[in-house]
């Protein structure tokens, strides 16, 4: 019976399998190929990116949980879960001249406050989002990046206090959460070359300024200057401006006219954050190597890659008119150890951070 | 099937493969460009929807531009810093402010096909680099009766004379002088044929947006404080925070030259933040800016095109008609026959400032604005529009 059998009988039965079951694994290899092959292709679009984003994006909040409060219902300071589509989440926006530009007495480089602090809390399924700016000069609890208690000051000391970089963040974040008994979800970090790369990259920002903002010693520490207190002239119009990143960070930073100071400097940055929004809801994924390309070295945020696209939906379903812009100016002017800094009436504040900012 | 054709077969479905992988990446890089391309074109290439009647001379990204009917002309080339042209009464050209970034601008007169005639101010004062405060800004010229000339120029500043607390008032004020006099630090500082006109709220930004009344008189926009206890408001904005600034448009019915505190009289409220004032020509009608205000704070994302009465025998203004709203309107301009406005507001969209026209701005009781330009970027001064 073996002898009977043809040497060609097996493979007989070899091929009439390969027309039938290889035949259904065929196509779906092919379609496994394909899909690969597409992956591939967009994994080396965004290759750049990755490598970018890899150095500035992922940090997470590192705070320990806060001391018990007085208020009830106070939120915890521990690090929260990514953002869904229809869950609501806050985001701390920093932006600083935290770039190392300046010196210690022993030589080391000196960073800075975070000398913009704006909360946004985004609400995707009620399509709102709340922006409310905490002034620089805060007299407040200083906390560390592990959450511990520090000296007082003021409240944008907390970033520079603790070094550079993410550490710097998770002191702010702590600081914040404490001091105004908030949660944070995600931080966003951004250097004023981050801003002016950002700004451009969009092709500028337009806005109608409300008043004229001048200043005749505004620094000139960026965007090509090589001295840290070098001044420059600046006049922005009333009227409809069209900014490029130079030009919309003096409109920003300038405050040495203006009588309004900080809160002057708090109206504009939410301004400027709204224009922004604007030109940034034009965007797709695919713009994605420029904006990496943009903030390179300039941004820090725990906001995960695979979140950018949800908050581009988010940034376009979001209307102007659905942005409430909140500053806070419960505070007299005071000086302590000779620094200008805003005493808090903290009870009118937290009445306004909680009217906003719910505890979770 | 044969062994080669299925060898082919497969080869065929891996350079396929290989195909759809480089589409993906291809089709992902044409989708940057397309979101990161310039918007923007130049004026002379752009489409104009609408002819008006007459022409409109503009400034765009530092250049000055003609529109005819549908046709643009370049009068100067674009990044010269020029801007907020403006029109010599009489037949004349034109004036404009041409602006060298970061440290001075100067104004200059040119004929209407946009050739530099002359140079009237020269206000690059400092000899070293860091002498920022020497330097001058002069903004917003107008010609009234008999050739007088009406400017903003950030002339007094603060302790100019001591570095240690140098620029950091810096304010404009409004001067006035005979078109063609030099304009200079000094013939300002010492009234050498330029007299101040108002005096601005220190560290408010000002005095801005002159406009010269044929009887005589200006109006004029003064920035203040709204909490009250320092500026010129009669009363303080409600709920506004100390130190918040509104503006008020201002009528001086007769000039009191050098002497302080001729402010004129408030034609708007400090509650409705108005600005930029444009005068029909038989200055019976005012068009305006103005924000609104909620909780004593000025909205940032939106200002309403208005449109108000004004009596200038008795100076009064009439209701604030807001004819476009929910937009960020800015710089209107009349017609030459006074009943059709243009302005800048962003086109639907995107934030770029194009040219608006309303029909009968005054008397329409639903004015329906037309988009002129496209593709543009205006900057923040008005156009002007002649027969």
């Amino acid at each position: 019976m073996s002898l009977g059998r043809s040497p060609g009988g097996p493979r007989r039965r070899r091929a009439s399998g390969f027309r039938r079951i290889p035949r259904v694994r065929s196509i779906l290899l092919v379609l496994l190929g394909f899909i690969l092959s597409g992956v591939v292709g967009a994994l080396s679009f965004f290759w750049p990116t990755i490598i970018t984003a890899l150095g500035a994006t992922g940090h997470g909040i590192q705070v320990s949980a806060p001391t018990p409060s007085a208020v009830p219902g106070s939120p915890s300071a521990t690090p929260t879960t990514v953002p869904t589509s229809s869950s609501p989440f806050t985001v701390l926006l920093m932006g600083s001249d935290n770039d190392g530009k300046f010196t210690t007495s022993s030589g080391a480089p000196y960073f800075c406050c975070a000398q913009s602090l704006i909360l946004v809390r985004v609400n995707p399924a009620a399509g709102a989002v709340t922006m409310l700016s905490i002034p620089r000069d805060l007299w407040v609890p200083i906390y560390s990046a592990s959450g511990e208690r520090m000296s007082d000051g003021k409240v944008s000391e907390a970033f520079g206090d603790a070094g550079d970089g993410s550490s710097g963040a998770n002191a702010q974040i702590a600081t914040i959460e404490q001091d105004f008994q908030v949660t944070i979800d995600h931080y966003v970090w951004i250097g004023l070359q981050g801003l002016i790369n950002l700004i451009d990259e969009v092709g500028g920002i337009d806005i109608v300024a409300s008043h004229p903002v001048m200043d005749d010693n505004y620094p000139y520490d960026v965007a090509g200057s090589t001295n840290p207190y070098a001044a420059d002239r600046v006049a922005v119009l009333p009227g409809a401006q069209h900014l490029d990143g130079v030009e919309a960070l003096q409109y920003v930073r300038s405050r040495h006219d203006d009588l309004s100071s900080d809160l002057g400097r708090n109206v504009r940055q939410q301004q400027v954050l709204v224009a922004l929004r604007q030109k940034l809801s034009q965007l797709s994924l695919g713009d994605i190597n420029n904006l990496a390309s943009a903030l390179s070295g300039e941004v820090l945020t725990d906001v995960p890659l695979t979140q950018f696209s949800l908050l581009l939906g988010i940034s376009k379903d979001v209307g102007s008119g659905s942005i409430q812009h909140v500053y806070l100016t419960q505070y007299s002017p005071a000086t302590v150890n000779g620094q200008d800094v805003l005493e808090p009436d903290m009870s009118a504040i937290m009445a306004v951070i909680h009217q906003y900012f719910p505890a979770s | 099937m044969s062994r080669p054709r299925r060898l082919l077969t497969w080869t065929l479905i891996l350079v396929l493969m290989a195909a759809f992988g480089v589409g993906v990446n291809r089709y992902l890089a044409i989708g940057s460009t397309t979101a990161f391309a310039p918007a923007t074109k130049k004026p002379t290439q752009t489409n104009v929807r609408l002819a008006l009647p007459g022409t409109v001379y503009f400034a765009d990204g530092g250049g000055l531009f003609a529109l005819t009917g549908t046709h643009i002309t370049q009068l100067q080339a674009e990044g010269g810093g020029w801007t907020q042209p403006v029109l010599i009464p009489g037949g004349g050209g034109l004036l404009a402010v041409k602006v060298t970034a970061n440290y001075y601008s100067d104004l200059y007169e040119l004929n209407r096909s946009g050739r530099v005639e002359a140079q009237l101010s020269h206000d690059s004062g400092k000899v070293t680099a860091t002498e920022l405060g020497a330097d001058d800004w002069l903004y917003y010229p107008a010609v009234g009766p008999g050739n007088t000339l009406y400017f903003s120029y950030d002339w007094p500043k603060g302790n100019v004379g001591d570095p240690a607390q140098c620029c950091y008032q810096v304010d404009f004020s409004i001067w006035e002088t005979t078109l063609g006099a030099d304009i200079t630090r000094a013939n300002v500082q010492h009234a050498a044929g330029i007299t101040q006109q108002s005096w601005a709220n220190y560290y408010t930004g000002g005095d801005v947006s002159p406009v010269p009344l044929v009887g005589g008189g200006l109006l004029y926009v003064d920035y203040e404080e709204a909490y009250g206890d320092t500026g010129q408001l009669s009363t303080p904005l409600a709920g506004a925070a100390e130190s918040t600034v509104v503006s008020q448009i201002r009528l001086d019915p007769k000039p009191r030259y050098n002497v302080a505190g001729s402010d004129g009289t408030a034609l708007t409220q400090p509650q409705d933040d108005c600005a930029q004032p444009a005068l029909n020509p038989d200055e019976t009608e005012i068009a305006m800016i103005c924000t609104p205000v909620a909780n004593g704070t000025p909205s940032s994302t939106e200002s309403d095109l208005v449109v108000a009465s004004f009596d200038a025998a008795t100076g009064t203004l009439g209701p604030l008609d807001r004819i476009i709203t929910g937009t960020m309107a800015a710089s209107p301009t009349w017609s030459t026959d006074g009943t059709d406005l243009i302005y800048l507001a962003p086109e639907a969209g995107d934030g770029y400032f194009e040219l608006w026209y309303v029909k009968d701005a005054t008397t329409s009781l639903a004015p329906h604005a037309k988009q002129v330009t496209t593709d543009l970027d205006l900057d923040g001064s008005a156009a002007v529009w002649t027969s």
